[in-house]
């Protein structure tokens, strides 16, 4: 009995002694300057926590208020998909409805819409007719490929992910008034045809960083 | 007030009256979120430099005018900016990774399970919790880029990153021409927005699902979107 009240006042005391060396680690008054720079630098084991220097990481979330309930308001999967091929009156609809039940909601729209950009809208370069390209487009996410080529079109890929320098809108108008052969597209500008399988803009503005964060600086 | 702040005054109420007539890619596209906090503009997931991850970018609040990003637009701290990423081709998401600001640091939550799918989420801070800084320099060298565990992340004002003749479109959808110019006008040159960036190993999104994308039946494929809510 005597033994066991010995063994249990030791283990209290360890523990003790355990949190008192942790509340020393958040004692520190003025942690380095490398403790608020915004990277992982030193001996710390996370962004600006953790190591013999700064706040312990699982206190990083401490007293500030991530509570509640997020309620959607937007989305994006694939580009430019709402403001071509959705109805004016209906986008805000289309931004709180969730994928797996966008076809049903929104495909005849979508295919009306096709219809109404190109009247002659017969098979794209993917053998899809006009129900067939919109319902795939209905279901508006981005497909991205766990391995090999990530791109959106780049003549030879497709749907395989998005890249800042995809021509992501020349490849919608291909396919929407190009007509079934990716080779020889009608609607090209050429024998009469008016150009509107291209919109003459082919890289963006400001060349993109080849390493992260890739985007370009601000103006 | 001087001459250099009249005339920037004057550029930018200018821009303010341009920009309701500027209808954009999935920029300003719907009346319940344009020039709103929670309007997303565009959003691309790529592979790496590194070709072991996958990069991740939600860019929001378009047509940001130049110099001004900062000052003129932050990222809103009752909006959550979620990654949603479906790896076995049912459309429902089976990680998500969050955003959202508290002060001048972007927190990021997952890639973790959600706790519920569809309209609604809670934050998910019983997950992988990382943050970086938020960036107000112009500059690359001014980027700040958090690390951990072999994820990297930026939120910052960028230049936006999308390109295209968006006025030739309005008037070829208008009728008012019949096609485009052989030489464009980008509609978005020059103009900024807001821009969250994560890169990530892609062995922390699984493996994805074969026989999604019938233009590459045997390349294993995430299904990705990213959504804006909002704090009730």
């Amino acid at each position: 009995m005597k033994k066991t009240f010995y063994i249990a006042t030791l283990f209290i005391a360890t523990l003790i002694f355990v949190q008192c060396s942790e509340d020393d680690n958040d004692n520190i008054i003025d942690p380095p300057a490398t403790c608020t720079d915004g990277i992982q630098n030193g001996d710390e084991t996370g962004i600006d926590c953790g190591g013999s220097s700064c706040e312990a990481c699982e206190d990083a979330v401490e007293g500030i208020d991530f509570s509640g309930i997020y309620v959607q308001e937007d989305q994006v999967g694939r580009p430019a998909i709402s403001r071509v091929f959705i109805t004016e009156g209906l986008r805000n609809e289309y931004n709180t409805t969730i994928p797996s039940e966008m076809t049903a909601a929104f495909q005849a729209d979508m295919q009306a819409n096709l219809i109404a950009l190109n009247p002659d809208y017969i098979t794209n370069g993917l053998s899809q007719d006009a129900e067939a390209f919109t319902t795939l487009l209905s279901r508006d996410v981005l497909w991205v490929g766990q391995t090999g080529v990530t791109t959106f079109y780049d003549g030879t890929n497709i749907f395989t992910g998005r890249r800042l320098q995809d021509d992501v809108m020349d490849f919608h108008l291909l396919l929407i008034f190009g007509g079934d052969d990716f080779e020889n597209p009608n609607n090209d500008g050429t024998d009469g045809q008016p150009l509107l399988i291209s919109d003459g803009v082919s890289e963006n503005d400001k060349a993109f960083l080849t390493a992260f964060p890739y985007l370009a600086s601000p103006f | 007030m001087n001459k250099t702040k009249l005339v920037s005054a004057l550029a930018f109420t200018g821009l303010l009256i341009a920009v309701p007539f500027l209808l954009a890619g999935d920029h300003l596209d719907a009346s319940g979120v344009n020039g709103t906090s929670s309007d997303l503009t565009s959003f691309y997931a790529f592979q790496g430099a590194n070709t072991n991850n996958i990069v991740l970018v939600a860019n929001m609040q378009g047509f940001l005018p130049s110099g001004t990003a900062s000052e003129n637009a932050v990222f809103d701290e009752d909006v959550l900016v979620e990654f949603n990423i479906d790896t076995t081709g049912d459309l429902i998401e089976d990680l998500v990774i969050q955003a959202t600001r508290r002060g001048d640091t972007m927190y990021f939550f997952g890639p973790v399970v959600p706790s519920t799918t569809g309209l609604q989420s809670e934050i998910a801070t019983f997950g992988t919790i990382n943050r970086v800084v938020i960036s107000s320099g112009a500059t690359d060298a001014e980027a700040i880029v958090g690390s951990n565990n072999g994820m990297q992340f930026f939120a910052g004002a960028r230049d936006d990153s999308f390109f295209f003749d968006l006025n030739r479109f309005n008037q070829v959808v208008a009728g008012e021409v019949s096609g485009f110019n052989e030489v464009g006008e980008d509609t978005f040159a020059g103009t900024n927005v807001l821009s969250i960036v994560i890169e990530l190993p892609k062995s922390m999104l699984g493996t994805g699902a074969i026989g999604v994308n019938p233009q590459a039946p045997s390349t294993p494929i995430f299904s990705m979107w990213v959504e804006a809510k909002r704090k009730q």
